[in-house]
């Protein structure tokens, strides 16, 4: 993980600090990523498996990454943590892009359908200038899905989100998975 | 008991606090004029989490929380778990197997409700989802804090 070499010239060294060792490590929490964005936009399923999608993915990377290297040594909180953001850095990457995609393809989604409502809702309660300038920028939002399929100002608020529910689920998921892992361990020694 | 531990637990608790004050604005506040022009913002965020599904809510005088009952338990157990560890302020250790009763109640739950009786029951999902929110916190609390202060020693 951390590498010291000491400096030619003199007695000084610098510490070299990399998240993981190589690029293969990244394998795990990419496939596990991925399979939890293409799991969340699925409806049926996301009302059952809820907020567990990106957790249990942030375990299956340690997991798989444990199987794939045959390493059979105590998971450290640092590597559960790095796999933990890593996956869900990944299913937000991924989550992002699929939405974008299917939006692009249909021209249509959640937000584009709910607004009517949210905005009748919004003008019951007479909010003033700051309510209708609300109201025009998610219109402005709707309008563009409705017509190329994309907005600028939508996919930054879906990555902005994403990132920060997937990043703390997926620490959470990799904290957990690491306890389990660790406990069979010690269990099979 | 050393401050970063007390600083930690208060940093824990102030933003589960504000993930829960979030789904909950609506409810505790009575469809306040702030928490209806913050609910399209909100459900981006709570929209990732939960299928937000409007006969799995939970209701109260007309107003819903933004996601369903059983993430609402996980969540305000969390809470609880935290405000419990600030005033106990001593380290807990939960055992894996009381973990996964929990996990293991949880599941029965989502798996009676969704494919057996095919009726969703909120009181069950929202007490199941309670027990396992609040064991989830206190075995994550331990591994973050044995983690983070171990490295703060050094």
């Amino acid at each position: 993980m951390f590498s010291g070499y000491n400096k030619p010239d003199g007695g000084s060294y610098f510490i070299k600090g990399k998240i993981l060792i190589s690029s293969k490590q990244y394998i795990s929490p990419l496939v596990c990523g991925f399979a939890a964005a293409v799991l969340s936009i699925i409806p049926g399923l996301k009302a059952f498996a809820c907020c567990l999608i990106v957790p249990v993915a942030a375990f299956f990377s340690l997991y798989l990454y444990q199987k794939i290297n045959r390493n059979k040594e105590v998971v450290t909180s640092r590597k559960a943590i790095t796999f933990g953001l890593l996956t869900g850095l990944f299913a937000a990457l991924f989550s992002t892009s699929l939405d974008a995609l299917l939006t692009l393809i249909t021209r249509t989604n959640d937000f584009v359908e709910t607004l009517p409502e949210t905005e009748a809702l919004m003008r019951d309660y007479n909010l003033g200038p700051i309510m209708e300038e609300t109201i025009k920028v998610l219109k402005v939002m709707a309008a563009d899905i409705k017509n190329s399929g994309f907005s600028v100002l939508y996919l930054i608020t879906m990555l902005f989100s994403n990132l920060f529910t997937n990043t703390i689920f997926g620490l959470i998921g990799g904290l957990l998975g690491m306890n389990y892992l660790n406990k069979r361990y010690s269990n099979k020694n | 008991m050393n401050n970063s531990r007390i600083y930690f637990r208060l940093i824990i608790f102030f933003a589960i606090l504000s993930w829960c004050a979030g789904f909950t604005l609506n409810v505790f506040t009575n469809g306040s004029a702030f928490s209806v022009a913050s609910t399209p913002i909100f459900n981006f965020f709570y929209d990732n989490v939960c299928h937000q599904n409007e006969s799995k809510l939970i209701s109260l005088n007309g107003f819903s929380f933004l996601v369903c009952s059983r993430c609402s338990g996980i969540y305000l157990g969390s809470l609880f778990s935290s405000v419990f560890l600030l005033i106990s302020l001593k380290k807990k250790e939960i055992p894996l197997k009381i973990f996964s009763i929990a996990s293991i109640v949880l599941l029965t739950d989502v798996i009676l409700n969704n494919f057996l009786l095919n009726s969703y029951n909120k009181i069950s999902a929202f007490i199941t989802g309670l027990f396992f929110g609040s064991v989830c916190f206190l075995v994550i609390i331990n591994l973050m804090e044995d983690h983070i202060l171990s490295k703060a020693k050094y």
